[in-house]
């Protein structure tokens, strides 16, 4: 197995990718993207991702994870990552796998959180993604940008005493121009706005391929409706629940392997072969 | 032009780590190279790509700048063996990363031609870095964000060596709920922490431990349970001693909202104020105002650049 780092461009820009590569006597002809989660959640969840990563290497599946523009060791800047530019990466990032895979028979792609519904919609414009695994995804971008807001309260909360803006208010200031920051990343109109566009969770969709959405959960637990729901607008969706905790968020355990996602995802791809 | 090129390096343990090399332009290039250290379990770019921001910064100055991953962490390999995060932030603490700075050090002389360092970072990076500059003379400086003096006492213990300040804050947070209902909920329902309420607003003279804040951390306090609740980290001092009493500068920046600063003031400063007299000018502690200990908000951010470019300016 070896895992090699490189970039490949977009829209001008350079994007930090690693590609892990299985031992060639394993290779199964499949190759997958890792679309990562949003903001602080990516860094959280990363070394859950790099060994998600490995384990499907270890499978004999070609990995390429990659940094969106304004993220990790990619160019840009946070402020001017849209749903847009991270759908526009991802497309790239498949292009780039299969520029240093060729012989690959099968392409698709594998999402966190946020990254989840990015690779969903960058599979509903790419042709050739035949793979697509969904974890945890936001369904509901509104909701959780909102629910992120949160945050920016808890600070306006430490810096004066008080809220001075309300959730309504910063999704004012934002559609009016303005950055504001939620852990050290600016949200801007631009990245608003590229949200809204989208509704994920209703809506037929055009991806025919197989398609595995994982509901995390702690404890074990009936897959929740929404999930089931979102499983429907597909043709050929599975729901399974993993049990893990959450692991891009802090929490007291340090997750290294989110072993029950692995193998919910290996013995997916052994299906779909 | 600057570059900046994504690199592998073997740690002593065989381990492949993964790491970011900036590069200035060859004719501004400075001979000391910063390295930034990961903080927590955080990968290279650290919370928000600080990172990545303050790389650029002093790439323009003209200082090479590296940024790697630690063993078991980003995309380094190797595993840590404890599940839990306060074990593995005391393991931090108590240096468990000092081989791997090394290392990479070691790389970045025989590979790059780069002999000095300044090394640093958000907190485990920053007690990282001190701990490995403590022996290792090719570190001239140290740049710390947030260092922690304090070892993790878990959740069961909390409330065991909060320092002045923290009570403070809690205090002034527990009178403003006073008016709000559901907080009195929480109280009546014994949903409250009673032993952290009665402690903010009792306020004991001397500190959080009383008497025992003001001892000198013994080897027993490496156990900060078993040493009856002392948690300084008793390799902290040796180490700050270490930079002093060999002349290296020191920058610390704390957030002001952070407990860490007030346990850097309560746990370190106060027991030593005699003997940190005679450095005076060696180090420079500041405070942020309001601060968080990420330095989210671009004002905060802003200040510890200026900050620390100011410093490297006096430091070259």
């Amino acid at each position: 197995m070896s895992e090699t780092p490189f970039y490949f461009g977009n829209e001008g820009q350079r994007l930090f990718a690693v590609l892990h590569s299985p031992d060639s006597s394993s290779e199964s002809g499949t190759g997958l993207v890792l679309c990562h989660a949003f903001a602080e959640e990516k860094l959280w969840a990363h070394r859950a991702f790099v060994n998600c990563a490995r384990r499907l290497a270890r499978a004999g599946h070609n990995v390429l994870r990659f940094d969106y523009r304004g993220y990790g060791d990619s160019d840009g800047r946070f402020e001017d990552s849209t749903v847009d530019s991270q759908v526009s990466d991802t497309q790239a990032a498949l292009r780039a796998l299969r520029d240093k895979c060729p012989e690959l028979k099968h392409v698709g792609l594998l999402g966190l959180r946020f990254g989840a519904t990015i690779a969903c919609l960058a599979a509903e414009s790419d042709g050739v993604c035949d793979r697509l695994a969904l974890l945890d995804p936001v369904t509901d971008l509104r909701e959780y940008i909102h629910d992120a807001l949160r945050s920016h309260l808890t600070t306006q909360m430490v810096m004066y005493g008080k809220i001075v803006m309300n959730r309504d208010q910063l999704v004012e200031a934002i559609q009016n121009g303005e950055l504001i920051n939620i852990d050290g990343y600016d949200i801007g109109k631009k990245f608003y706005d590229s949200a809204m566009r989208y509704e994920v969770f209703t809506g037929e969709k055009s991806y025919t391929g197989p398609c595995l959405i994982l509901d995390i959960s702690r404890k074990e637990k009936p897959v929740a409706a929404k999930t089931i729901a979102f499983a429907g607008t597909f043709r050929n969706a599975e729901c399974q629940q993993a049990i893990e905790e959450p692991f891009w968020k802090e929490t007291k355990i340090f997750v290294q392997d989110a072993v029950s996602i692995n193998q919910a995802v290996v013995q997916w791809l052994e299906t779909c072969a | 032009m600057t570059s900046s090129v994504p690199v592998q390096f073997s740690n002593r343990a065989g381990e492949m780590l993964f790491g970011i090399l900036h590069r200035p332009d060859d004719a501004a290039a400075k001979e000391t190279a910063i390295v930034l250290l990961s903080p927590g379990v955080k990968m290279r770019v650290a919370p928000h790509r600080m990172y990545n921001k303050m790389a650029q910064a002093y790439v323009e100055m003209g200082y090479p700048v590296f940024r790697f991953d630690f063993a078991g962490l980003g995309d380094s390999e190797g595993r840590l063996d404890s599940r839990y995060l306060s074990v593995i932030y005391n393991s931090i603490q108590r240096g468990r990363y000092i081989d791997d700075t090394r290392d990479a050090l070691d790389w970045l002389a025989e590979t790059q031609g780069l002999k000095t360092f300044v090394v640093g970072g958000l907190c485990g990076g920053a007690i990282t870095g001190m701990l490995t500059a403590q022996d290792d003379r090719r570190i001239k400086g140290l740049l710390a964000l947030g260092i922690p003096v304090a070892l993790d006492m878990g959740d069961e213990n909390w409330a065991q060596n909060l320092s002045r300040g923290q009570l403070e804050q809690l205090r002034a947070g527990y009178l403003r709920k006073l008016l709000d209902p559901k907080s009195w909920l929480r109280l009546l329902t014994m949903k409250s922490d009673f032993k952290v309420i009665w402690k903010s607003l009792v306020r004991r003279r001397g500190g959080a431990s009383g008497a025992a804040q003001h001892k000198a951390p013994s080897a027993a306090a490496a156990d900060p349970k078993k040493a009856g609740g002392d948690n300084t980290n008793p390799l902290f001092g040796p180490a700050f001693f270490a930079m002093l009493e060999s002349g290296r500068p020191m920058l610390h920046i704390f957030s002001g909202l952070d407990r860490l600063a007030w346990e850097f003031e309560e746990k370190f400063v106060d027991p030593n104020r005699e003997r940190l007299r005679k450095f005076e000018g060696l180090y420079e502690v500041h405070t942020i105002d309001k601060a968080n200990h990420i330095l989210s908000h671009p004002e905060w951010f802003s200040e510890m650049l200026r900050l620390s470019r100011n410093w490297l300016l006096r430091f070259s």
